[in-house]
């Protein structure tokens, strides 16, 4: 950093997700401006919260996620990943919205395991300089 | 979800009486049940709401021992709701917050930790990552280390305003932890307390021994050094927090005063172009970046580097995203200095609402007048005065000069009968200047 700022740009920099869903049961996109996001992972599935509308208990999703780095002015290291997915639980969080839980029906294991570790670091850093400020 | 180990299991009888606040305007609320749930907790301890204002409610009334909150309801009133539980929570009773959110950036962080949050829990987690966290954080609270023992007893005498006390628990303190940096923080913080800053300034010094970025000292100690008036000082522990941390995004405003101060001039033109790569700031923090940089313009103005002053105040629009307040400072230091070019130009790219304003047009009369050109002065005046404008200086300017430019005196006691009109209290001084430019007999 040079000496003469305050502000260093990497600290602003955040995390983003970008979700696209099908439902290949039923033939129907997801509108993009829905407010779609990403709760929970795990190693067989993911649970995200999607419209109502969106599917059904047993209806296979076919999602993208990409994941971006906003405020990063070069080398922007957007990862994406593609996965078809069952619907094996669906919990009602409002009117309109639902936490549905997928389990993965078919996917890149490597790719799931990279997004599941980078997850885990992002925490593990986060814990760190919650650490460091509070000590 | 799951079983609990052993150790896991032993929180149970523990959160057996605690209340529990979910706040959560989108998603998290089916995993934090979930977690409850294993731990035993009855349906009953639990408050799931969606807004700020029930949130606000369940706090003030059965205030939340553990508290989750979901960062999209906005940073402030998260921190507002925190800092009210803080308050309100029995002395010594369990206290836990936990940070729902997608975003981690550094800068996000920080303010959280500064803001007495526990934890943060990044959006999209595994089960078993929040189920860690949770552990982690009620462990610490609930069967704390001597050392961290002592700390919260200081930490409630502090807040008791009993300094004597607080004093010898965080002296206790020192000697249970090898590296006691945060003991001696706290202990400075309790001289900081009493406006002891000399005293607090060596307990800081004693804690950066221990540990040379010490996040709490830095700041404590730059607060101390602003505090007696050693604004260099004050710069260099700055200089070193920034150094080593991310810089909370509420002081920056003390940091960009600190550079004014020293005469730093060029860490603002840093932070200007660092801030013209993000896509977003803090309200806030621009309009501050932007008020620095009229200063750092007018420095650069005392000094007669006009050029570098003119780029400062570019910057200044720029950064404040030409708001009205900074615009304002900017045109009357253009008009103080009579660089009319300059004002021109600057007043080519102001939005109109503003151009149109009657503080702007104030501006541009001083600036003709200023430069010389009465008539044109005059004449705006007089329009602005048809307006309904009513501005003290503005009676001032249209009456001294009417009498430069030898306007019938039936003309200029007109005005100040409008000028006694519109100022009462005003009418003796513009009677005033209208006898004292009378040429004797």
């Amino acid at each position: 950093m040079p000496m003469n700022q305050w502000i260093k740009a990497k600290d602003f920099l955040k995390t983003t997700f970008e979700i696209s869903v099908k439902n290949v049961t039923t033939h129907t996109s997801v509108a993009a401006s829905t407010v779609i996001d990403l709760i929970e992972v795990n190693e067989n599935g993911l649970v995200l919260k999607l419209p109502k509308s969106a599917g059904a208990l047993g209806h296979l999703l076919m999602i993208r996620i990409v994941r971006k780095k906003e405020q990063q002015t070069k080398n922007s290291t957007d990862f994406t990943f593609d996965f078809t997915g069952k619907v094996i639980a669906m919990d009602a969080l409002e009117a309109t919205a639902s936490a549905v839980s997928l389990q993965f029906y078919q996917f890149n294991e490597n790719d799931w395991k990279n997004f599941l570790k980078e997850s885990a670091e992002r925490q593990n850093s986060v814990n760190a300089l919650i650490k460091k400020v509070q000590e | 979800m799951g079983e609990l180990t052993k150790g896991e299991q032993k929180l149970i009888p523990l959160l057996k009486s605690a209340r529990f606040l979910i706040v959560d305007p989108t998603s998290s609320r089916k995993s934090l049940r979930s977690l409850m749930s294993d731990f035993s907790v009855k349906p009953d301890q639990i408050e799931v709401v969606e807004n700020v204002p029930d949130a606000m409610h369940v706090i003030e009334g059965r205030t939340p021992n553990v508290f989750f909150v979901e960062y999209t309801i906005g940073s402030q009133a998260c921190f507002d709701m925190i800092r009210i539980q803080s308050e309100r929570l029995e002395p010594g009773s369990l206290r836990a917050v936990f940070l729902i959110t997608t975003q981690d950036s550094n800068s996000m962080v920080t303010s959280a930790a500064t803001e007495n949050v526990d934890a943060i829990i990044v959006k999209p987690f595994s089960f078993g990552m929040l189920k860690d966290r949770f552990c982690e954080i009620l462990f610490q609270k609930l069967a704390p280390t001597p050392y961290v023992q002592a700390l919260d007893k200081g930490r409630l005498l502090l807040k008791e305003e009993q300094f004597d006390e607080a004093l010898a628990v965080f002296r206790q303190a020192r000697t249970l932890d090898p590296k006691p940096s945060l003991a001696l923080a706290l202990e400075a913080e309790t001289f900081q307390a009493r406006k002891d800053h000399e005293e607090a300034l060596k307990c800081y010094e004693e804690a950066l021994k221990h540990n040379p970025s010490h996040f709490r000292s830095l700041l404590g100690s730059f607060d101390s050094y602003l505090a007696l008036g050693k604004n260099d000082e004050a710069y260099v522990s700055a200089r070193t927090l920034a150094q080593h941390h991310t810089i909370p995004a509420k002081r920056i405003p003390d940091m960009i005063r600190v550079s004014i101060n020293t005469q730093h001039f060029e860490d603002l033109v840093g932070f200007y172009q660092t801030a013209g790569d993000l896509s977003s700031m803090d309200e806030s923090i621009a309009s501050h970046l932007g008020a620095g940089l009229v200063i750092c313009g007018l420095h650069f103005l005392k000094r007669s580097n006009k050029d570098s002053a003119i780029d400062a105040f570019r910057k200044a629009e720029v950064a404040s995203k030409q708001n009205p307040r900074i615009l304002m400072r900017i045109l009357q230091a253009l008009v103080s200095a009579g660089l009319e070019a300059e004002m021109k130009s600057f007043m080519s790219r102001v939005p109109e609402e503003i151009r149109n304003s009657p503080d702007v047009q104030m501006a541009e009369i001083e600036l003709l007048k200023k430069t010389g050109q009465n008539l044109r002065a005059l004449e705006q005046s007089l329009r602005l005065i048809q307006q309904g404008i009513k501005v003290e200086k503005l009676y001032e300017i249209a009456i001294t000069v009417s009498i430069e430019l030898k306007r019938k005196d039936s003309l200029i006691e007109d005005l100040i009968f409008k000028a006694g009109n519109a100022f009462p209290d005003k009418k003796p001084y513009y009677e005033s200047l209208h006898v004292k430019s009378t040429p004797p007999t």
